[in-house]
């Protein structure tokens, strides 16, 4: 990697003197701040520069897991870029959206594999610099436990007051029936010889 | 009126009607801002004349890091008030750097030379650097103070005087 910065250093400033003699005033604008900013850094020298900071691929880290094979990493980083969120395109996972960014970061995602790093550690990297935004499927913590309570606390006060309901319904009803039993209750005994001859009459009936 | 019936339907219907209301008030398509706060992830980059850049190399001083791209329509119109800034601000000691996002360094090259330039870009091959700080798009502006730690991330189009607010505390 650090060969290929340094090629393409190399081809950029072979392409830039022809521009720089179109517009010299914007060259001369530029070539100040960068010796400023330099400083003792001597120029044009970019293996220098990058052996200050380590290897610019690693995470501040090192990689859980031994490195996998190329095949398996490639397969992996598919699956966990399935996980995370595009920032770019917003509604579909890295590993869908066609767009520069997904492409870049799905890269990204393949290298840190091939690296060792492990799934909790490429998930930290990307929600440290995109928050839990970038996780499609937000972790339960904190105010996202809401999302996986919510939908129980509904379908627990649905029964609720369903039940509640029902049983309300059902003491309203009962008083209803309920006059009717006590109504043959009044037993005159003067009655009694009759009702015995209804019942005598039915049972003749019901004999025959 | 039924003081039981309309309690319980209050009950049901402000929350959602807060919900509703937070939720039309937020762009929908802006993250959080996670990165103010932290320590300014360190790069080494190569500018677009080929020259080394480092952010260690810039300790000690405010840095604002402008992430664009020359298809990008908002850091055309940016352009400008960075210009600005930096013509104001360079001299008293910040440094002005751009990262190109997905573009071709040629053509960013040329597009400077056309419309001018106050600063160094930076290229950034893999994206690594924009991922890196949690550009979800361009422009995005970063303000890093003179300690690495990053200050301000300012989505969409800066202008001058923001950048002014951000920076005249530092100096």
């Amino acid at each position: 990697v650090k060969l290929l910065l340094v090629l393409w250093c190399a081809m950029a400033s072979a392409q830039v003197p022809e521009a720089v003699d179109i517009a010299s005033p914007s060259a001369a604008a530029e070539a100040q701040p960068v010796d400023a900013l330099l400083g003792d850094v001597p120029a044009a020298s970019a293996p220098a520069v990058a052996a200050i900071t380590a290897d610019p691929r690693l995470l501040a880290e090192p990689p859980d897991l031994d490195p996998p094979d190329v095949e398996a990493a490639r397969l992996h980083a598919e699956v966990l870029s399935g996980s995370l969120r595009c920032p770019v395109c917003q509604g579909m996972s890295v590993a869908d959206s066609p767009s520069d960014g997904a492409r870049a970061m799905k890269a990204r995602i393949v290298e840190l594999v091939e690296l060792g790093y492990s799934d909790a550690q490429i998930r930290a990297y990307f929600v440290d610099r995109y928050g839990t935004w970038v996780l499609l499927e937000p972790p339960a913590v904190g105010l996202h436990q809401l999302i996986y309570i919510a939908p129980l606390v509904v379908v627990a006060v649905g029964l609720l007051v369903g039940g509640l309901f029902a049983v309300r319904r059902g003491a309203a009803t009962r008083p209803v029936q309920a006059p009717p039993a006590p109504a043959p209750a009044p037993k005159d005994d003067a009655l009694a010889p009759w009702r015995q001859r209804v019942l005598d009459e039915l049972e003749q009936r019901g004999g025959r | 009126v039924n003081w039981k019936v309309l309690a319980v339907g209050a009950a049901l219907v402000v929350p959602l009607v807060v919900l509703l209301a937070q939720g039309f008030g937020k762009d929908p398509h802006a993250l959080p801002d996670v990165m103010t706060g932290k320590a300014a992830p360190p790069f080494a980059l190569v500018t677009l004349d080929g020259l080394p850049v480092s952010l260690d190399a810039a300790r000690g001083k405010p840095v604002v890091l402008n992430f664009w791209a020359t298809w990008c329509g908002p850091c055309v119109g940016e352009h400008p008030e960075l210009m600005q800034a930096a013509a104001q601000f360079g001299p008293r000691g910040v440094v002005f750097l751009g990262v190109l996002y997905g573009d071709d360094p040629l053509k960013a090259q040329a597009w400077l030379d056309a419309k001018g330039s106050a600063y160094p870009t930076l290229m950034d091959p893999d994206q690594r650097v924009a991922i890196d700080y949690g550009v979800a798009g361009v422009p995005e502006t970063f303000i890093v103070g003179p300690d690495g730690m990053l200050l301000h991330k300012i989505v969409g189009p800066v202008t001058a005087s923001q950048l002014g607010q951000a920076l005249e505390p530092l100096l």
